[in-house]
């Protein structure tokens, strides 16, 4: 760039010289050839020139706006945004994760503060899904529940919308457990009384009308699924 | 007063070079503040391509065309930024306006230089609090010695709001350079809203009391109004007092004791830290906003029955009020949570440290105490705050806005989480008043009628 420069500079400093001392001009044998040559020279620069507007950044300034007021968050933002988040990676993962275990957490001391079961019981619910009657929310946050159809399917999208259809339907269920509707161990537990022992028969038939319960209401999300 | 800005101050956070200008410590040959645009570029192009062609194509009015585009690349390259030598001065039509009130804010600016300024942009740094009805930006030409005159009006919000220096542009006439400033306005520059206190429904406190006479029923006998106990008479009880009921039925004197009436002394402590500024929506008022607004209610409606009321902040920040009485008092309270920075509409950058702030509040803290925390729960450790202020002894009753809104998962699960905290606190046996939509009052009344029984 220093050499090039310094030849520019070296060549209008000649130019000027040349307006004085016109016999120096004569030094430059003006044949077609360098004449042609400093026409393509002036073309090439030129278009380089050109180029170089073409991409160049057009500053301004920027203002901001002081005329809107300050926005604060709404409480949960930042939930949305990872729950909105797609991708793969390592890092996604691994908050992916760690939300999990806080959707998690939040269940039991939902079901706690509802005094809906025991202290003791409350991870046993969420591990076979009986805190709700949603099949998605049962198989999201429990530990042996199958995937319902509707997760099936959304994982074959990628595992960022299984995650995301997986949050949303927990969150809604959550919500309904809070209110207090829909909540699958209500009925459940008002039939046998929330401190009252079981017996072993008791259990495995509770069990197993849970489990029909949700393979039917898992048909239906599917249904429903198919026909939206 | 009035606020000026020429090349030697233009730019704020400008270095000061050897010729008194400022100069951009990695560019020292331009001056700070002058950005080129980069509209001109490729001018060279404009005289260089015609030229090539002319000289290939052997067409020599092609060549006098590239003159043309060496006259537009030095007019670009040689139009130097204008010299910015302007004074501004601001006026609000109310500096002391009560909440809501429309301000007119007028900002006058004249040019004091020498040249003509043919591209100058103004943009007042309105206060982030306040939202402003019409554009608060000029575009302007101004000639040597002429004013511009731009008007806008804000909406008058509880604090006190200092404007931000105006933001300058002014353009050379080509448009390749302009000269960033910003340039403190003379005038008034703040603006300060204080709202009235206003007494809510009366406040039900918990039994925490001090020795002087007020209206918190208590478990001790004495004077009062509500049936306590009867005891043995003793000599120099008041007539009224004794029970003549009995004493015709068995002969012997009696005394009728009542429940004592005492005054408590109350800290109401808003929770204004920066995970407490929590809206619904963007229309909506802040939870440390409606925190306030509860605290404006409690403390007139306390000191009116005879509390001893204090104030604090849980915010970066010393704000703090002792607790006290009287018109004086209220006149403290009221200023403190008006204008004290710790409590402003937007929060601060300030570094906070919460487990030193509860160190210190507690030694702080009378120790016969109640607190009011006004607080929108918004992570644990607010619920921990008031579990442990409740368990050193100085009854907490929660006020808590509601600032969850149920739109989006996210928003349902903090909504969730917030229930939770409500759940906790209560099964721990704090009051929590949870302050949805309805006006205060309302919800007090409903709290209190809960709570008495």
């Amino acid at each position: 760039m220093r050499a090039s420069a310094a030849l520019g500079v070296a060549a209008v400093a000649f130019g000027f010289v040349v307006v004085v001392q016109r016999g120096l001009a004569g030094l430059f044998d003006l044949t077609y050839v360098f004449v042609t040559g400093a026409g393509v020279l002036a073309l090439v620069q030129g278009l380089r020139y050109a180029n170089e507007a073409r991409t160049a950044e057009h500053r301004a300034t920027e203002t901001g706006d002081p005329e809107d007021r300050y926005e604060v968050p709404v409480p949960g933002d930042a939930d949305d945004e990872l729950i909105a988040r797609r991708g793969f990676s390592r890092a996604s993962v691994k908050r992916r994760r760690e939300f999990h275990r806080r959707l998690r957490r939040v269940a039991e001391e939902t079901l706690r503060a509802r005094g809906d079961y025991a202290d003791g019981d409350v991870a046993d619910a969420v591990d076979d899904g009986a805190w709700t009657d949603d099949p998605v929310a049962a198989w999201f946050l429990g530990t042996d529940v199958p995937a319902p159809r509707a997760a099936r399917l959304r994982r074959l999208l990628g595992s960022d919308a299984e995650f995301r259809f997986g949050v949303a339907r927990t969150v809604d269920a959550l919500a309904a457990v809070r209110s207090g509707a829909g909540v699958e161990a209500s009925g459940a537990e008002d039939e046998a009384g929330p401190d009252r022992p079981r017996t072993a028969a008791e259990r495995v038939v509770a069990t197993a009308r849970r489990a029909g319960q949700r393979r039917i209401a898992s048909a239906r999300d599917a249904f429903a699924e198919v026909r939206r | 007063m009035s606020g000026r800005g020429s090349d030697s101050r233009a730019s704020s956070d400008g270095s000061t070079g050897a010729n008194g200008r400022n100069v951009d410590p990695l560019n020292p040959i331009r001056p700070r503040g002058v950005v080129p645009t980069g509209r001109w570029t490729g001018m060279a192009a404009l005289a260089l391509v015609p030229v090539g062609l002319g000289v290939l194509l052997r067409h020599p009015p092609l060549v006098l065309v590239g003159a043309l585009g060496v006259a537009f690349a030095a007019y670009a390259r040689g139009d130097a930024a204008p010299d910015l030598d302007v004074t501004i001065e601001r006026d609000l039509s109310d500096p002391t306006p009560d909440p809501g009130d429309e301000v007119t804010v007028t900002l006058r600016v004249r040019n004091d230089g020498d040249g003509v300024l043919p591209d100058l942009r103004l943009v007042d740094g309105v206060p982030a609090a306040l939202a402003t009805g019409a554009p608060a930006r000029l575009g302007t030409a101004l000639r040597p010695g002429r004013t511009a005159t731009l008007t806008y009006r804000v909406t008058a919000v509880r604090g006190a709001h200092d404007w931000d220096p105006v933001h300058v542009l002014a353009r050379n006439p080509s448009g390749s350079r302009e000269r960033d400033a910003r340039i403190d306005a003379g005038g008034t520059t703040t603006l300060r809203c204080t709202p009235e206190l206003e007494a809510s429904a009366s406040l039900p406190l918990r039994g925490l009391t001090t020795v002087y006479s007020g209206r918190v029923p208590t478990d001790v006998g004495g004077a009062g109004i509500e049936f306590h106990s009867t005891r043995e008479y003793r000599h120099g009880d008041p007539a009224k007092r004794v029970n003549w009921a009995r004493y015709a039925r068995t002969g012997e004197l009696s005394t009728l004791a009542f429940r004592e009436e005492r005054a408590a002394t109350v800290v109401v402590c808003i929770d204004a830290r920066e995970g407490a500024y929590l809206a619904p929506d963007a229309e909506s008022p802040n939870a440390v906003e409606r925190s306030v607004e509860a605290a404006s209610q409690a403390v007139p409606a306390l000191l009116d029955s005879g509390d001893r009321v204090g104030v604090a902040a849980f915010a970066p920040g010393d704000c703090r009020l002792d607790p006290g009485v009287g018109d004086e008092h209220a006149a403290r309270a009221r200023k403190l949570l008006a204008t004290h920075p710790a409590l402003a509409p937007t929060p601060t950058d300030e570094r906070f440290l919460p487990t030193t702030w509860v160190r210190r509040f507690r030694r702080w803290l009378p120790a016969d105490a109640q607190v009011l925390f006004c607080t929108p729960l918004p992570d644990d450790y607010a619920a921990t705050v008031a579990r442990r202020l409740d368990a050193y002894g100085h009854a907490v009753t929660v006020i808590s806005p509601d600032a969850t809104a149920d739109d989006t998962p996210g928003h349902r699960l903090a909504g969730v989480e917030r229930a939770n905290r409500v759940s906790r606190l209560r099964s721990a046996g704090i009051r929590v008043l949870d302050w949805g939509e309805e006006p205060l009052a309302t919800e007090l009344e409903r709290a209190a009628a809960r709570w008495s029984r």
